[in-house]
């Protein structure tokens, strides 16, 4: 005998993090009661449950047999009770789903890591949920028929929220970010060999070297990650509003087996979050157990990823003056290390981001070469964004020429740069007239001012064989000479915190823009710290202190953290 | 059973590579993990140098599987355990294709592979086993 009822669920089952709702994991006539207990804001994440809807392949169920696949009443609920709803539709291996989120008759070909280890994803109860290859032709068929029924399933209904498509992530410090697309399995190497095969007449360099290698295995990945995008996309066009990136905390190779030998760190997933979302991607915490996110680390998940990040990503819910806080970037960084792991030369390498590591950390983002894209130039403008010479490649060879002109602030390393854009870098300058100031710290470095715009070209590769304090006062320098608008934390013990801004409402006109910093302590130790104050800026408040003791004293506050205390402290900015 | 639970069994996950050395890919037992900071330390004091890492923070190279059993024994009695078992890549697939909870996984995998069982450890007796930090 078994029940057919399905149990009623605690809160973290149904909504395990970041405003997701696992729908299928509670019974539909209960969805509105969940739903308005959840006071967390108006945004409600659903992933798609795929297998969900399609056990066989061949009959989808929505809202046909099971009311739990009844997405439209889900949607008509979540209206009633003013929330805004998103549908997140996975674009490969779901690590929070059995299967990755394959139906089971498609679960075939295990996906496998670049250790060979089969890949695998520990989920918050502690179920072990194995992905499978999405390289298999099968797999992309059934794919591409189900993204037509569903979407011919919120046609006919009606249904008016919107689609974001899913690509989802693990993060590991020794890794960084890694796709659960990545994948090392028979189905994937065959499909590869076949690429391989009808790239090898158009390639002339040498297939056979690491790092061509490594490139076309990188190139095969996103041609396929693209090809379940694109049908997703055109599937849904007219409610289709892009993908989320998102990594998953906890789900890394290291630390399955560290979750196998039942350890977690909530002071680790607390850098985690800060690490993931310098990436520009969404930290999520559903695969934790809901025990070790109590505390801290769920209020750091509410306040900087759902109410924040995420908001920024839904471009939804703007408060009554259109703003609401963003993460604060100072710095944009192109082309991750990692991204190249093989370049010998890279922003790890010439020190700088273990200077802004050090000094400015989390208020930078780090973005792979194809990221590298500006959808806002007043702010690109006022942050200074770095360029690796080894990496200029014609695309964003000319968006850093037009960052510069159009009043930006370039950093370009020109360490690897090819012959060819090094030759059109000094051609455009002769073109432009523009006069070119040499100065030897440490290397050899040109500044080069254009109206408003200013960059700075100089010779990476020399701080190599430097000692770490000169290219630590290297950047200093360097940095300080752009009069960045910053506020920084002393302290001899690293302090979980992260900045954001918002443009002052109505009610500040004294100020051009607020901004907030959020402080944590997971540590088990009491944390004493200085936040220096210079002019232009002003301390506005301090909010949803827990543990905390904020001292305001001249050109400087102290702040005093007990262990899991946290704070914001909000500051105004004016000219 | 009640006497296998109760015994420190550490797992550890081995693979070779193309020019027959082995590496440890990764170790835990049930209660605890073992990170690389911890499994480089001990390489380097009982090699007296620091693992070769080629593409992760693998631990190694293992001359032949003798060698790797060595450290494995090692590590064993450095940690208190009781025994530690060898697995293969192969060894953990199995084992992952046939559990879908943490606590029968560990269980399955305290069957398989190669087990080296640490006969010098002291205090077998219950109440040193209800009493182990």
């Amino acid at each position: 005998m078994s029940l057919t009822t399905p149990v009623p669920r605690d809160e973290d089952t149904t909504f395990p993090g970041e405003g997701w709702f696992y729908y299928w994991k509670t019974s539909a006539s209960l969805w509105r009661s969940k739903l308005s207990e959840y006071q967390k804001g108006g945004l409600v994440f659903v992933p798609l449950n795929w297998s969900f809807h399609s056990e066989t392949g061949d009959h989808y169920d929505f809202a046909e047999h099971r009311p739990e696949t009844d997405l439209k009443k889900l949607n008509t609920i979540a209206n009633e009770l003013g929330k805004k709803m998103i549908f997140l539709l996975p674009l490969g291996p779901a690590p929070f789903l059995p299967n990755g989120g394959l139906p089971h008759f498609l679960a075939r070909t295990a996906a496998v890591n670049d250790e060979g280890l089969p890949q695998f994803a520990i989920d918050a109860d502690g179920s072990i949920n194995k992905l499978y290859s999405f390289y298999d032709n099968r797999v992309y068929q059934a794919f591409t028929k189900f993204t037509y029924q569903l979407s011919q399933y919120i046609s006919r209904t009606g249904i008016n929220c919107d689609i974001f498509g899913l690509r989802c992530y693990s993060y590991c410090r020794h890794q960084s970010v890694k796709s659960f697309m990545s994948d090392r399995s028979p189905v994937f190497e065959q499909s590869f060999a076949r690429f391989l095969k009808a790239r090898r007449e158009e390639i002339e360099v040498d297939i056979n070297s690491p790092e061509v290698e490594w490139l076309l295995r990188a190139e095969y990945g996103k041609t396929i990650e693209s090809l379940y995008e694109t049908n997703a996309s055109e599937a849904f066009s007219a409610q289709w509003e892009g993908v989320l990136d998102a990594a998953f905390l906890g789900t890394s190779s290291e630390d399955n087996f560290s979750r196998l030998g039942n350890q977690h760190s909530e002071q680790k997933y607390s850098w985690d979050i800060l690490e993931i979302l310098s990436r520009d991607m969404v930290p999520s915490t559903v695969m934790l157990p809901a025990r070790i996110k109590k505390t801290l680390l769920k209020k750091q998940s509410d306040e900087l990823v759902l109410n924040s990040f995420l908001l920024n990503k839904a471009e939804t819910l703007q408060d009554e003056d259109g703003s609401f806080f963003q993460p604060l970037i100072h710095f944009e960084i192109g082309d991750l290390p990692t991204s190249k792991s093989f370049l010998k030369h890279n922003w790890q390498s010439n020190g700088l981001l273990p200077f802004l590591k050090t000094t400015f950390p989390f208020s930078y983002r780090l973005r792979s070469g194809d990221q590298f894209k500006f959808s806002d130039e007043q702010e690109a403008r006022e942050r200074l964004t770095f360029f690796l010479g080894e990496n200029i490649q014609k695309q964003n060879f000319h968006l850093m020429l037009k960052l510069f002109m159009s009043g930006g602030k370039v950093v370009l390393d020109r360490t690897g740069m090819s012959s060819e854009f090094l030759k059109k870098l000094e051609v455009f300058f002769i073109e432009n007239s523009l006069k070119i100031e040499k100065v030897n710290f440490h290397t050899h470095i040109h500044n080069i001012i254009l109206g408003e715009g200013r960059m700075v070209v100089f010779e990476g590769e020399k701080l190599h064989t430097l000692e770490p304090g000169k290219v630590f006062s290297f950047w200093q320098k360097l940095i300080e000479t752009f009069s960045l608008r910053l506020l920084t934390l002393d302290s001899t013990d690293p302090i979980v915190h992260y900045w954001r801004t918002r443009a002052a409402n109505s009610n500040e006109l004294n100020y051009e823009e607020i901004r907030r910093v959020s402080l944590y302590n997971p540590s088990s130790y009491k944390r004493k710290f200085l936040i220096q104050l210079p002019k232009h800026f002003v301390l506005l408040k301090v909010i949803d202190a827990l543990h905390v003791e904020v001292i305001p004293k001249k050109s400087q506050i102290e702040v005093m953290m007990m262990p899991e205390g946290s704070a914001s402290i909000d500051f105004g900015v004016f000219s | 059973m009640m006497e296998q639970e109760s015994l420190k069994v550490i797992f550890l996950i081995y693979s070779p590579d193309f020019s027959g050395s082995y590496y440890i890919l990764h170790c835990f037992e049930t209660e605890h993990f073992y990170d690389c900071e911890y499994l480089e330390n001990l390489y380097r004091s009982q090699y007296g140098k620091a693992p070769n890492f080629s593409k992760f923070p693998h631990t190694g190279p293992f001359e032949d599987f003798t060698d790797l059993k060595n450290f494995a024994f090692h590590l064993c009695k450095e940690v208190n355990g009781d025994r530690i078992v060898l697995l293969t890549l192969e060894d953990f697939q199995g084992a992952l294709d046939k559990n879908s909870q943490k606590p029968e996984l560990c269980r399955h995998l305290a069957g398989l592979g190669e087990s080296l069982e640490n006969l010098n450890q002291e205090g077998k007796g219950l109440f040193s086993k209800i009493f182990r930090t």
